[in-house]
């Protein structure tokens, strides 16, 4: 995750579908507001449970910048990363890719992340979550 | 019998060492709660017999929790403490507690958080692990509390069985500034005593935690909850709190709410 450029408090918070109780809440991101954002990926960070997407991306002056977009946890749980699909191999550095997120409140450079769009129109993420009830995935296989 | 104890990790890692590789299996009189259980999301249910529940979430989206600070179980210092969280969430500030930073989850507060969590049973002492942050809690079985119980984050457990059914009883639970009871925050003096009784329900598919606590110091009354886990086949993932999280750094915010001062000598 990147403080300097971006400052202090700069979260980006992945619900792939609407998560259920996380470990913290997702209160600084205005969940009433979507943006897609058309950008290149610049690192993913895979840790459990805060994953981040780091995106290089023009806001509205036209400035390229670098954004922070949480994606919650890896695996696990029915918002899993892995259950929605990703893979390490999805998601690398320079796939220039379409960000759905909720932004922060404060304005700052990040979101929440909801779903990446690919150049062929393929969608990765932005599933609700497994009901409950339902069994669960086979176990969790180790990202390649 | 006087209850030893050793550091948490070198205990948990002889106590691997030495045993067979599957958990020791409960004998034919002892229920078996071997296994993976999920917990699917953070909500305490009403508690199956009836009377005073948890407190209960006003906000409409689970993921920004905002509790009933008007909820007749809390004292007034208490139910301050829940308003003062709900603002804060309201205004796009998680609130500053234990399991926001990455602090340890007593109980029941650790089912306030979805996780996952096996437990171990042995003759003398079953052991909680859970996924998250590789939290161990022990349950030290037929024996009573300590005479004097040192506070401490994870408190004295004792346990035994009932039937089908693990009964834990807990004391000792440290109050520090980032203790929590529930999801919204609710926070609790070292007068607290929980007892959970774990039952594996639903044709084996579910497991469920009947918890009543009792805080004098916090609560107008005796409450239950009901936190309800899922088998799962998913093995425990690594799980660090710690690792890439913006909000470790957080303090509580709350010098100017009344809280309860705790005993705890450290």
């Amino acid at each position: 995750m990147k403080y300097a450029t971006i400052g202090f408090l700069t979260f980006a918070s992945l619900a792939l579908g609407v998560p259920a109780s996380a470990h913290h809440s997702y209160a600084m991101f205005d969940a009433e507001k979507t943006i897609d954002l058309s950008g290149t990926v610049k690192e993913v960070q895979w840790t459990n449970p805060h994953s981040w997407l780091e995106f290089m991306a023009a806001g509205k002056d036209g400035k390229v910048e670098e954004w922070s977009f949480e994606m919650g946890p890896v695996m696990g749980g029915p918002t899993g990363l892995n259950r929605q699909g990703f893979r390490v191999k999805n998601v690398q550095p320079g796939d220039k890719l379409v960000a759905k997120f909720h932004p922060l409140r404060n304005g700052r450079l990040g979101g929440e992340l909801i779903s990446l769009k690919f150049p062929d129109g393929s969608i990765l993420g932005g599933r609700e979550p497994i009901p409950r009830g339902e069994a669960p995935s086979t176990s969790a296989k180790p990202l390649e | 019998m006087k209850i030893r104890r050793v550091p948490q990790v070198a205990f948990t890692a002889s106590l691997l060492f030495a045993l067979a590789p599957a958990t020791l299996a409960a004998d034919e009189k002892t229920p078996d709660f071997s296994g993976i259980w999920q917990r699917q999301s953070g909500k305490f249910q009403q508690p199956e017999g009836g009377g005073p529940g948890a407190v209960e979430q006003v906000s409409p989206r689970a993921d920004v929790p905002i509790g009933n600070y008007k909820n007749p179980i809390l004292q007034a210092w208490a139910a301050a403490i829940v308003k003062h969280n709900g603002e804060m969430e309201a205004a796009g500030q998680p609130m500053p507690e234990a399991k926001t930073t990455c602090w340890p989850g007593s109980t029941p507060g650790v089912f306030a958080i979805p996780s996952s969590m096996q437990i171990l049973q042995t003759p003398k002492l079953v052991t909680l692990m859970f996924q998250n942050d590789h939290q161990v809690r022990f349950v030290y079985m037929n024996q009573p509390h300590s005479a004097n119980v040192k506070p401490s984050w994870y408190g004295e457990s004792v346990g035994h069985y009932e039937s089908d059914t693990l009964v834990v009883d807990s004391v000792g639970i440290a109050a520090k500034p980032m203790s929590f009871i529930d999801q919204f925050g609710t926070p609790h003096t070292d007068k607290l005593h929980v007892v959970e009784r774990f039952r594996v329900a639903d044709g084996g598919k579910m497991l469920n935690v009947a918890i009543t606590v009792e805080d004098p110091g916090a609560f107008t009354t005796k409450w239950g909850a009901l936190a309800t886990l899922q088998r799962s086949r998913n093995d425990f993932v690594e799980y660090v709190c710690a690792e890439n999280n913006p909000l470790i750094g957080i303090s509580p915010s709350v010098g100017d709410m009344p809280r309860q001062k705790y005993t705890a000598p450290f």
